[in-house]
């Protein structure tokens, strides 16, 4: 979740009442919102910096909001208003404007970019006033959406221009790194692209943006009519047409991988500001963006209230969604509701995103809660059932219950056991963070052995089990591997105490009412396994399949997992139990 | 019992004298060794009220081996002067005696002896007296005879000093007549024997009593995982509520059923490397329904079903991926493709209890693995009433009673709710009640979700992480089968209401650790922090002080398996403890749910 943080102050200036922090945390509760610090940025200096740093700085009280991840149009003190609002405003509409005086201004798009970042979208703000706090948030903004709907600057990366400092038609297009030469923002010297690239290589917030575009055999700018670099998206823009307190006209470009994120962006940076600025002018350029995507997309809502679980009328239902800035007029027929979608409501794309809002506006906890009449009848899992069963009576066998991770190292289930690799038919994970997450463990074995190293303090003899899943790759599977589920058990003692493991074994089937012999019974047989002793591991047959082993583990096996006693094993597939 | 004879020798004493007798003094008299008396003094009290006995410590002096050695022979000195005859003797001879090097170096400071180094055939040593007082002895003679008491404490601590006298501390018993007393005592028996029973000789015998304050012999039995009995009791309050178990035996899942099926767009943040697990071998699932394949690409590029869609570049190279699942999710989605391709629908309860993934490194209040808790119900007309109505039951089995509920954003559901719940009080849920309530109520958690908030944010909304710390009040005994931890008091340092963690998980403070490989354990965040109040009312001040910069860390004890639950006295609080949604027609319409069926879902995680 994005977290914005405003000033408190200036928000419950804007919202036009002062709330107290409880009546505030409330108020976000009900719009989904988490006040999740109050703070000031003194605070945040001296918990960061230490407190001397911290002197001098300002001790506005900030509020620290988290804001749902989807809600682009909340980043920002504007949109957080203009959303918390909803009780009291008449939805703002917006409207596409053409310069009375002059031509709109175009962008146009060479067919070079489509190898590097094949969109752009832009729009003009006409007319404007600045002043430093707007100016911030302006900032800001652009900052939460690189960071957010960007995904930093991957997606989209915005650009923003003082339009009477340059003169269109604008030009976006891609050009080999060496015939790029500018002055980026706030350098003294021009440099060329390649330059730039080495000069950011250790810059603490520009670094992480290069990688985008770094390997390109071309790197997108965007000119003006006069030759004049606006950017180099999406790492910097250029030094000439940057923005400033004094700026009255805004030239906003958004290039892009996505072109859907690009006119939401553009459309987030367009109606944040709008409403400061009165004359505002909104051009398309080359990307129709500004069809006002949504503005005259009407929802038809059959018969709302099943939905809620309420009987409310239609008229109602349609002046929640227009306190929630969604403009509704019950249509003609009296039961479906028409609802105008506004530009910054990039989130709603189905009724039922409409719908969720409505709820909202009425409230999630003023809904009556009822019992769905559905009628069912319940099943366990067949797997699950056996495993349930057997659980309980090896703990009264005297055994305890373990829970081990279904991740492990490599070393885990094939070096310490003296296995090969190859042979385990192992999954193996790509990008695991630590040596622990290599593999998805294919015995319960190893598990338990780490767990009776943990205990090993604990008197002896130690006796443990655990029955669980393992992965193992099977081609036959849609995705190329299937859980196993397995019943594995350990004694430790001063003593093998294999007769131990033996009995347990014995228990087992006969709980399973499998008898001893061949054929339909069970037996064990002699077998080798480099996990065991020589000699002392044998292979568990039921109903003439084998079924798993048990026996005395190797001392290697013993030393490898940095125990000191010898121990015995079993390790059976309950799934032919099923 | 005691030697018989002395028990009563020791019982005719006390009957003697009025007052009562120091049990020393009657060893001393008795000439025993002091240690049969008290065994005595012992088997008598074990008798009743024969006599009593006051547990009494004094201090005395006691010569050493060497000191011993000295009152009989003298003291070295001494014994070097005697030593030498007329004539003197030489130095080197001297030098060869036993007292002779410490000896000489006193009688000569005492100059009692002179040397003569120029002496013809080497130094040579002379008498200068010939009678000479042994004082060190007359003083060890004194102490000898029990009269230390006459020396003075310096020349005490000379002898100390020299290695000849020892202060060492005598516990005796003063003994008095108990109200029961007697000089005969009859044998008690201790336990009833076939014997006994057989020829009815118990009717005669006295027995001796009980110790009713000693503890009984452990069991020995086996015994089941606390988790995994949560997780059992969880499943219960599913079945008993009419849901069927979803088969969750699948833990590698392709990204489509995990993510692509579920609306989830593939740019999404949890589809990074940083937050999932990816497969490497088997990299790629290689099986899809193709036509329903096919409407999820649409629905996502394209939209449809009412929908605008996300309108990207949706690849099927994306959806192939294998992962480790991040949610149980990927098995409903399966689940209600598969009740889509019946040829009419039914409705359906589900639930399902298993390990998710997240691609994490272990940390205190990180896990990679956990158990996702979900519940699915499809119907005709399901509303957000009956999502809210059905969460309540299920709470309410769990003694959770007051639900709230917030808007929340995911990308599958619409709409979201987190679920709140609100902590009264000290309050046993009922599932826990089986076990180990005494160590329970002696307990309080404290939910720190509320607290941490980096640990949950970034999380997948329907399992937001609940981070919960322990802390382990005043004498807590956490009864785990193996273990029997005390923990005497969490205040005064830092480290306390660790040890007690640690002695169960040590493995946990190292890096790579497995916190569920504790023998019966389970993870928990216990709590140290600084600043705790003394034993009595901790709980407020560590709520309102302590609780950001508590340090958690993970232990094993079997008491936590009230984490998730059980409420602290003081926090009243409403806490998150689940997710829950409708799922998106833009989910269940294109795997050919009919319109008109909705599905609700909700979400929680049984460990954190």
């Amino acid at each position: 979740m994005p977290t914005v943080s405003v000033k408190r102050d200036l928000l419950f200036h804007a919202l036009g009442r002062t709330y107290t922090d409880e009546e505030f945390d409330e108020l976000c509760f009900e719009f989904g919102l988490e006040l999740d610090e109050i703070t000031s940025e003194k605070d945040i200096i001296s918990r960061e910096q230490g407190d001397t740093k911290a002197e001098g700085a300002s001790d506005v009280i900030l509020y620290k909001i988290d804001v749902p991840a989807n809600r682009y149009d909340l980043l920002c003190l504007e949109g957080l208003v203009r959303g918390l609002q909803v009780f009291k405003m008449e939805a703002p509409r917006y409207r596409r404007v053409s310069p009375a005086s002059s031509e709109p201004q175009r962008l146009v798009i060479t067919k070079e970019t489509t190898a590097v970042r094949p969109h752009a979208v832009a729009a003009v703000l006409r007319n404007i006033t600045f002043t430093q706090e707007r100016y911030d948030s302006f900032i800001e903004l652009q900052e939460k959406l690189h960071q957010n709907v960007c995904r930093k600057r991957t997606l989209v990366a915005i650009g923003t221009h003082d339009l009477d400092t340059i003169s269109g038609p604008f030009t976006y297009t891609a050009k080999p790194p060496g015939d790029i030469r500018f002055k980026p923002l706030n350098q003294a010297k021009e440099y060329t692209a390649q330059e730039l690239m080495s000069l950011y290589k250790t810059d603490s917030h520009l670094r992480h943006y290069l990688h985008i575009i770094e390997d390109e055999a071309v790197y997108p700018v965007i000119y003006d009519s006069n030759g004049i670099v606006l950017s180099m998206p999406p790492i910097i823009n250029g030094d000439h047409s940057k923005i400033s307190l004094n700026t009255k006209n805004v030239f906003i470009e958004c290039t892009a991988t996505d072109l859907t994120k690009a006119k939401i962006v553009l459309d987030m940076m367009v109606t944040m500001f709008c409403e400061y600025f009165c004359f505002l002018l909104w051009e398309n350029i080359l990307e129709p963006t500004g069809q006002y995507v949504h503005s005259d997309y009407p929802h038809s809502i059959c018969n709302p209230q099943p939905f809620f679980g309420i009987s409310e009328s239609t008229e109602h239902i349609a002046q929640l969604l227009t306190k929630m800035c969604l403009r509704s007029e019950v249509m003609s027929d009296g039961e479906q509701i028409e609802v105008e979608i506004p530009p910054t409501r990039s989130d709603v794309i189905h009724a039922c995103d409409i719908m969720e809002d409505a709820a909202m506006a009425y409230g999630f906890n003023n809904i009556p809660r009822t019992t769905p009449r559905t009628y069912t009848i319940a099943n366990q899992l067949p797997l699950n059932k056996l495993s349930e069963l057997l659980r309980q009576d090896l703990a009264a066998a005297g055994f305890t219950e373990a829970l081990t991770f279904a991740l492990c190292s490599q070393e885990d289930i094939a070096d310490k056991l003296l296995k090969n690799i190859s042979e385990t038919r192992a999954c193996r994970i790509s990008n695991p963070k630590t040596a622990e997450f290599q593999v998805a463990r294919t015995t319960l074995l190893s598990g338990l052995l780490k767990t009776v190293a943990a205990n090993r303090k604990m008197p002896l003899p130690l006796r443990l089990f655990e029955i669980s899943d393992v992965v193992l790759k099977d081609e036959s599977k849609d995705v190329g591997a299937r859980n196993n589920r397995r019943l594995c058990a350990v004694y430790y003692n001063k003593s093998p105490g294999f007769e131990v493991i033996h009995g347990l074994m014995d228990r087992v089937m006969q709980l399973l009412e499998i008898k001893p012999g061949q054929g339909n019974g069970y037996h064990i047989q002699a077998a080798d396994d480099s996990t065991f002793f020589p000699g002392r591991c044998a292979e568990i047959f039921a109903c003439g399949k084998s079924i798993g082993r048990l026996g005395v583990l190797h001392p290697d096996v013993i030393n490898r997992f940095e125990l000191t006693m010898p121990c015995s094993a079993l390790d059976i597939d309950i799934e032919h139990f099923l | 019992m005691a030697d018989t004879g002395l028990v009563e020798t020791l019982l005719r004493r006390v009957e003697k004298v009025d007052g009562g007798l120091d049990s020393q003094d009657v060893a001393t008299s008795l000439g025993v060794d002091h240690q049969a008396i008290v065994g005595a003094v012992k088997s008598l009290l074990a008798l009743g009220d024969v006599i009593s006995a006051e547990q009494r410590s004094s201090k005395h002096w006691e010569l050493t081996g060497e000191g011993c050695e000295i009152a009989e022979q003298g003291s070295h000195e001494a014994r070097v002067v005697s030593s030498i005859p007329e004539e003197g003797m030489p130095q080197s001879q001297l030098m060869k005696l036993a007292f002779g090097k410490v000896g000489f170096s006193k009688a000569m400071s005492n100059k009692w002896i002179r040397l003569d180094k120029g002496h013809e055939g080497g130094p040579r040593i002379f008498k200068t007296v010939e009678h000479l007082e042994d004082l060190v002895r007359d003083k060890l003679l004194l102490v000898q005879k029990g009269q230390a008491s006459q020396l003075e404490e310096k020349e005490k601590n000379e002898l100390k000093k020299r290695k000849l006298l020892s202060e060492v501390t005598v516990k005796s018993y003063w003994i008095t007549k108990g109200s029961c007393f007697s000089t005969t005592i009859t044998k008690q028996e201790t336990e009833l024997t076939p014997e006994m029973i057989a020829s009815g000789s118990w009717k005669e015998k006295k027995f001796k009593p009980y110790n009713f304050e000693a503890l009984g012999v452990a069991p020995d039995c086996g015994h089941l995982h606390p988790l995994m009995k949560v997780r059992t009791q969880f499943r219960q309050i599913f079945l008993e509520m009419g849901f069927t178990e979803m088969p969750t035996n699948n833990f590698i899942e392709s990204s489509f059923w995990n993510f692509d099926s579920l609306f989830q767009p593939q740019q999404h943040p949890a589809r990074d490397q940083h937050d999932t697990f990816f497969l490497s071998d088997p990299a790629q699932a290689h099986e899809f329904p193709q036509d329903y394949l096919e409407r999820v690409r649409k629905v996502h590029s394209e939209g449809g079903f009412g929908s605008q869609g996300y309108k990207y570049d949706w690849k099927i190279e994306e959806a192939q991926k294998n992962i480790l699942r991040t949610h149980t999710t990927a098995v409903s989605a399966r689940m209600l493709y598969k009740l889509a391709q019946q040829e009419k629908f039914t409705p359906v309860k589900y639930f399902s209890i298993d390990r998710v993934f997240r691609n994490e490194t272990l940390d205190a209040t990180h896990l990679a693995e956990f158990h996702q808790i979900e519940g699915v119900v499809a119907d005709y007309g399901l509303t957000l009433g009956d999502l809210m109505g059905i969460l309540h039951q299920f709470f309410n089995k769990l003694g959770i009673t007051k639900l709230r509920f917030k808007p929340a954003y995911n990308p599958y559901t619409e709409p979201s709710m987190e679920v709140f719940s609100y902590h009264e009080g000290t309050v046993l849920l009922k599932i826990f009640k089986p076990w180990h309530v005494s160590c329970l109520c002696e307990m309080c958690v404290l939910a720190l979700s509320h607290s941490n908030p980096k640990a949950h944010r970034r999380r997948n909304p329907i399992h937001t992480e609940y981070i919960f710390c322990f802390f382990l009040h005043n004498f807590v005994t956490v009864l785990s089968h193996h273990y029997k931890v005390k923990v005497e008091s969490h205040a005064s340092s830092e480290t306390q209401p660790n040890q007690a963690a640690l002695l169960l998980t040590q493995h946990t403070s190292k890096p790579g650790s497995q916190p569920h490989q504790c023998v019966g354990g389970n993870t928990v965040h216990l709590a140290t922090w600084s600043g705790c109040t003394a034993p009595g009312s901790p709980q407020e001040s560590l709520v309102a002080s302590t609780l950001d910069n508590c340090a958690t860390r993970e232990a094993h004890t079997e008491a936590i398996l009230i984490c998730p639950f059980l409420l602290t006295p003081g926090l009243k609080k409403w806490v998150e403890v689940g997710n829950s949604g409708m799922f998106r027609p833009e989910m269940l319409l294109p795997m050919g749910l009919p319109e008109g069926v909705t599905v609700i879902a909700w979400g929680l995680s049984l460990e954190r």
